[in-house]
Formats: C-alpha cells, structure tokens, sequence
C-alpha cells in the first residue's frame, strides 16, 4: 500500500499554494504540520479529489487517484476541518446517508452504524439532531463517518480543534486503535497530538515541504541542544535574541526559559529531553 | 442511486423554503382561479356567479344546426344577440363555430346553414384560409405545394364535429396559460441551490470525497430536482383541475378537438388536446428544471445561482412576447404556451420536401436538442466540480 505524490503544484489564480510536492506514504500515522495558510487542508482536498492538482501526480499502488476515481475513493475515509450536516438529520440519518453515498450495502450498514457510534461513543445520542451536538460531538461524528467505510487512507483535517481534553484523549486512542494497516493523515497545530498519535511528521510551509520523516528523527536531531534556565528579565531579553525560546514562564521576579541551541555561557543551564515542538520551534518558525 | 434519490428526495421536501414555495404556489392559483371565475361569471351585481351546464351535447349535424335555427331564430339575430349567444354556455360550442365558418365566407348564414355537407365544405375551406394566412406571419412560407398538403389533411377532419358544454375545460386551458409561469419560478426557486457548496442541502467537502459522491450524488441530485419538478407541476395540474371542476365541472373531454380550437386538423377529443398541452408542458418544466440545475453547479452560491435562475426563466417568459417567430418558436416557455399566444392555434406544420412536420415534433426535436446540451455541460461541470 503505497500512496505517492509526485511533483504535485497547486495554484489558485496568482497564489501558489503548493509547490513541488514529493512524497511516498505507506501505512502508519503522518502528522501534517504547518501554519495556517500553509497548505495542508489543500494537500488533503487534493488527497481526497475533492481538489485537483495543477500539476504533478498522486498514484495509490502506481495508479493515477483521478483515473481510479470511485475505487480510490471508496477506499477514503476523510474528515473535514469543517462539515454541513442537514438541519434535519439525526447523527443515525446522517450515517445512512454518508454509507450509501458510500455505496455500503443496506445489510451492512444497519450492523455498521451502531458499532461506528459505540466507538465514538455516541449511541446515546444516535437519534438527536446532528444540530444541537457540541462541537466535540460532531468531532466524533466526524470521525464515525470517515470509518464507516473501514478506509485504507484515512484522512483528517483538525481533527482535534475544538475538542477538550479528555475528548483529545479518547480521540487519540481511538486513532492509534485504527492505525494499524492503514494511511492515517492528520493535520494539527497541537504539537503534543501528533506526538501521541502520530510516527512520523510532515512539515509544509508557504506550500513547500520542509520535512519527512520519522518524528524519532527529528526529536534526535534537537538532542543535546535544548536547556532549561532560570533568570531575569535582563538576561531573558539578551537571552531571546540569541537563541530560540521554546516556552517562558513567569516566577516572581524571575523567568523559567526552555530554549533550544548552545548552552548560554554564565548561566546555570539544565540538560532537557527534546520534544516534537522544541525541533519544529526551533527549526521550522 | 435509488437509495441516494430517496434521501436527496427528503432533503429536498424537508425544507421550508419549498413547502413554503409551493403552499405559495397553491394559494396563489387557488386565489386567482376564484377571482376569474368571478370576473367571467358574476351577475350584474357582482355578488352571485352561477354556471349554466344545460348544454345541449353531441354531433353538429344537420338535426342540430336545425334545432338552432328553430330554438333561437339565428337568421333574425343581430351583432349584439350574436355576442350574447356567445356568451350563452349552452350553444357558445356551436356558435363559435359557425361564426368561424361565417368570418370567412361571403354567403348568408342561411346559405351558410342550408346543409351539413356544404357547412362543413365551407368550414374546411375557412380553416385552409386561417392557416394560410397565418403562415404570413411566420418565418417559413407554404408553397403551393404545402398548401395542396394541409388541405389534404383538413379534407380528413371528421365531420360532423361532436360540441356540448365545455367551459370548465376552456377555463381550466385558460388559467392554466396565465399560471403556468408561476410553475418555473417556484422550480427555480426551489432547484437552484441543490448543488451549490453554501447551502445544508447542497454540496460539500464530505459529499465529494465519498466513493459515490461526485458522479452518483450529482446524477441522483438530477433524477431527485426532476421527480420534484413533475411533482410541483403535477401538484399544480391538481389543483387547477379540482378547482375548475368544482367550479364548472370538466364536462367536454369527448369533445371534438376543432370545438375548441376550430383551425385544428387532428382528429381528436378535446381532452387529447388537454393532454398534448400538459405533455408540452411538462417538457417545458423539465427543460428549465435542468437549466436551472446546471446553473446551480456552475455558480455554486445559493443566493446568486437563485437569482440567476429566476432572472433567466424570467428572461424566458419575457422573450415570448418577440415578434420575431423564430426566436419565438425556439422558446422553451413557448412550447407550453403556444396554444394560447400564437395566431396558428392548436398547431402550426413545417415541411422537409413534401414530408409535413407538426410543430408538436419540432418542439420534441428541440426539447432533445436542449437536453442534451445542458446535459453535455452539466456533466462536464460536475466531473471537474470543485468548492473554489
């Protein structure tokens, strides 16, 4: 199961949104990363033929995705950064309706639906309008839909925007639960996310990719380099100029500075395991 | 797809804008039926409006025509009692008849009504004149030999034609031409956000991401808006038959067709006639309900593809009153109301040699043509639709 992207331009009238796009993706869990405006929701619409490239080209198995076009999709599951549900729909209806734009038969469908909704935990509400869910709750509606289908490719986009935190927990066990064999591609901003869900991480900024790989790598690659001290302001303001401040918290007079890059001669720096954002602050911002 | 048409069905008819749009629809017909029916049939007050049905059915035959000039003294009568009579619903049938008949010929009525063979000789000979001289309004001249063929087919008329009372059929093709247009606004109305990405009922990032949801959602979305076009039109038809039969009663079906419209060479009930024009409808119907769904994938944006889409049909309708017959007789909205707004009546023929064409066949020639041009760039819109 290989998904490869290959030289893949986008453009919307003047703006390039992506450029020059490589990748090959085989099962496991992809974290896409990047600023707003950067390019991920296109890269997934796109990912999904909901968008059509400019140029270059998407093969799932060396097949073109556009020449594929119904059996790609059907082996999709995608989730929006945002979705219309009709005003009438019950979170049952809208699962119907989604299973036979699918092309689930009627049989399997009846058995798919409550087990999609006991794994989002939703049965309770299966017959309440989609339209007074809270936003956590259409999340998992969301995510009850993407699976239904049993996806090769799962595709999610802001997948955990709008949840709480117990919500983004039970989101990621239950994404972890369904990594196996399959694609899963998620986009976020939430840095400790994709270090829970996802192995590797994809970094795209201003529509070009900045990074591909394994996340063990890229927290490598900050190994040694990241220092916790604590100081005042005076120091803090030489401090900030010099080296890049993953995160500062305020201690009365004084300032606790996580920062990744040499250890800052004259202060009592402290040796700090390396995280996902201490690399992707320090490398990619 | 049949599952996908149900659902898009329920979506369609769970909205209130169209439940609104056509109780509106009804309301109005209902209202205005009433109101003509006033207009048409009160009493010098104006408060009591009464139907008389006492018609006096069947073959206008020689025992006929004499029943008319015994019970009525016909040769006595003036201008004014020639109007009243026509006015009368018992004899208008037969009246409007022989006064068709009588407009073009130089004989006495006496002459005219002396006997039934040379009656109808004459009224076959005033037909041969109407159509000839209407032809001199359109933009395809008869020939000689044209000529020589249509009054080959008028000699095939079947006489004596069958009259009685018909005037809930007469008012029902009356109101039905004054409404009609109201059917197209309403399908546009309600059609035009059915693929559009703004609205809940429309196309979004989800539906076009599912494996049957580009070519099998938006074919099942053109199947659905024409189910629910038949169905407003049919609602319509409904009412304005209930109404009218309610009001008048739709006695006349088995009438001649040439009872009603006198120039018509087929030889046909009325109520045949009735059906030919609700089928030329329906096509109508069916051709803006497809124009009106191409225009919502290509615009996208509900409130823009619904102004569009009226602007259009409105554009349409507004067309009709050209006196170019051309541009006219390619008119969709014509093809439902040519019976009503032309000087040809029922029908009017063009030729390919010597092979005469109805224009009932053109408007089915032109009705596939423009199906299959709006389907051409509907299908092509949609394999390449995308929410920019």
């Amino acid at each position: 199961m290989i998904l490869q992207i290959t030289n893949l331009y986008k453009s919307y009238r003047s703006k390039e949104a992506l450029q020059d796009i490589n990748l090959i993706l085989t099962a496991g869990t992809y974290g896409l990363l990047g600023e707003n405006g950067a390019g991920k929701s296109t890269l997934m619409r796109i990912l999904t033929t909901i968008d059509f490239p400019t140029k270059g080209t998407i093969t799932f198995d060396g097949e073109d995705i556009i020449k594929l076009d119904e059996n790609y999709r059907e082996m999709i599951g995608y989730m929006p950064q945002d979705y219309t549900v009709y005003p009438s729909f019950t979170a049952q209806n809208f699962l119907e309706y989604m299973g036979v734009l699918k092309g689930i038969p009627k049989e399997e469908l009846d058995k798919k639906i409550p087990e999609v909704l006991a794994f989002v935990n939703l049965s309770e509400v299966a017959n309440k309008k989609v339209k007074s869910f809270s936003g956590g709750m259409k999340r998992r509606l969301g995510i009850a839909q993407a699976i239904i289908n049993d996806p090769k490719i799962l595709i999610l986009d802001e997948p955990t925007s709008g949840l709480d935190a117990k919500e983004r927990i039970r989101f990621s066990n239950i994404i972890s639960a369904m990594s196996k064999d399959k694609i899963v591609i998620l986009s976020t901003h939430i840095m400790s996310d994709i270090e829970a869900i996802s192995n590797h991480l994809i970094i795209i900024n201003k529509g070009q990719l900045i990074e591909a790989t394994e996340i063990e790598n890229l927290v490598e690659k900050v190994k040694g380099k990241v220092w916790e001290v604590v100081i005042d302001q005076e120091q803090f303001n030489l401090l900030s100029k010099e080296r890049n401040v993953i995160r500062r918290k305020q201690e009365g007079e004084n300032i606790r500075v996580r920062y990744v890059g040499e250890p800052y001669e004259g202060l009592e720096n402290q040796s700090l395991e390396p995280t996902l954002e201490d690399y992707y602050v320090s490398v990619c911002l | 797809m049949k599952e996908i048409v149900i659902i898009e069905w329920k979506k369609l008819w769970h909205s209130k804008l169209t439940v609104l749009a056509v109780v509106l629809l009804i309301i109005t017909c209902i209202f205005l039926n009433f109101a003509t029916f006033f207009v048409f049939e009160a009493d010098s007050s104006g408060r009591n409006a009464t139907i008389r049905k006492e018609a006096k059915g069947g073959m206008l035959n020689q025992e006929y025509i004499d029943y008319l000039i015994e019970s009525l003294d016909v040769y006595e009568l003036d201008a004014a009692a020639w109007y009243d009579l026509l006015q009368h619903e018992s004899y208008s049938n037969a009246f409007q008849f022989i006064g068709f008949v009588k407009d073009y010929s130089d004989n006495q009525l006496q002459d005219i009504l002396s006997n039934e063979e040379s009656f109808y000789q004459q009224y076959k000979m005033a037909v041969s004149k109407e159509i000839e001289h209407a032809n001199l309004f359109n933009w395809f001249s008869y020939t000689a030999e044209h000529m020589a063929r249509i009054d080959n087919k008028i000699e095939q008329i079947q006489t004596p034609i069958e009259v009685g009372y018909n005037r809930g059929i007469g008012m029902f093709i009356y109101q039905y031409n004054t409404l009609y247009v109201l059917v197209l606004f309403v399908i546009s109305f309600v059609l035009s956000s059915i693929f559009t990405c703004d609205s809940p009922q429309g196309i979004d990032e989800l539906t076009l991401a599912l494996k049957k949801g580009r070519k099998q959602n938006f074919n099942a979305r053109i199947i659905t808006g024409n189910i629910v076009a038949l169905t407003i039109y049919a609602i319509f038809i409904g009412v304005m038959l209930i109404q009218h039969a309610l009001m008048y009663s739709l006695q006349g079906w088995g009438n001649s067709l040439q009872s009603y419209w006198v120039t018509a060479i087929y030889n046909i009930s009325l109520g045949s006639g009735v059906l030919i024009i609700l089928a030329h409808g329906l096509l109508t119907v069916l051709l803006v309900t497809n124009l009106v769904m191409l225009i919502s994938i290509v615009i996208k944006r509900a409130k823009i593809a619904t102004l569009l889409s009226i602007t259009v049909v409105g554009a349409l309708i507004q067309l009709t009153n050209t006196s170019n017959p051309l541009l006219l007789q390619l008119n969709p909205v014509y093809f439902a109301t040519q019976r009503f707004n032309s000087r040809w009546g029922f029908e009017f023929y063009y030729f390919i040699g010597n092979i005469m064409i109805p224009y009932t066949v053109i408007v089915l020639m032109l009705g596939c043509l423009y199906f299959f041009v709006i389907r051409l760039l509907t299908v092509k819109q949609y394999k390449r639709y995308t929410l920019q």
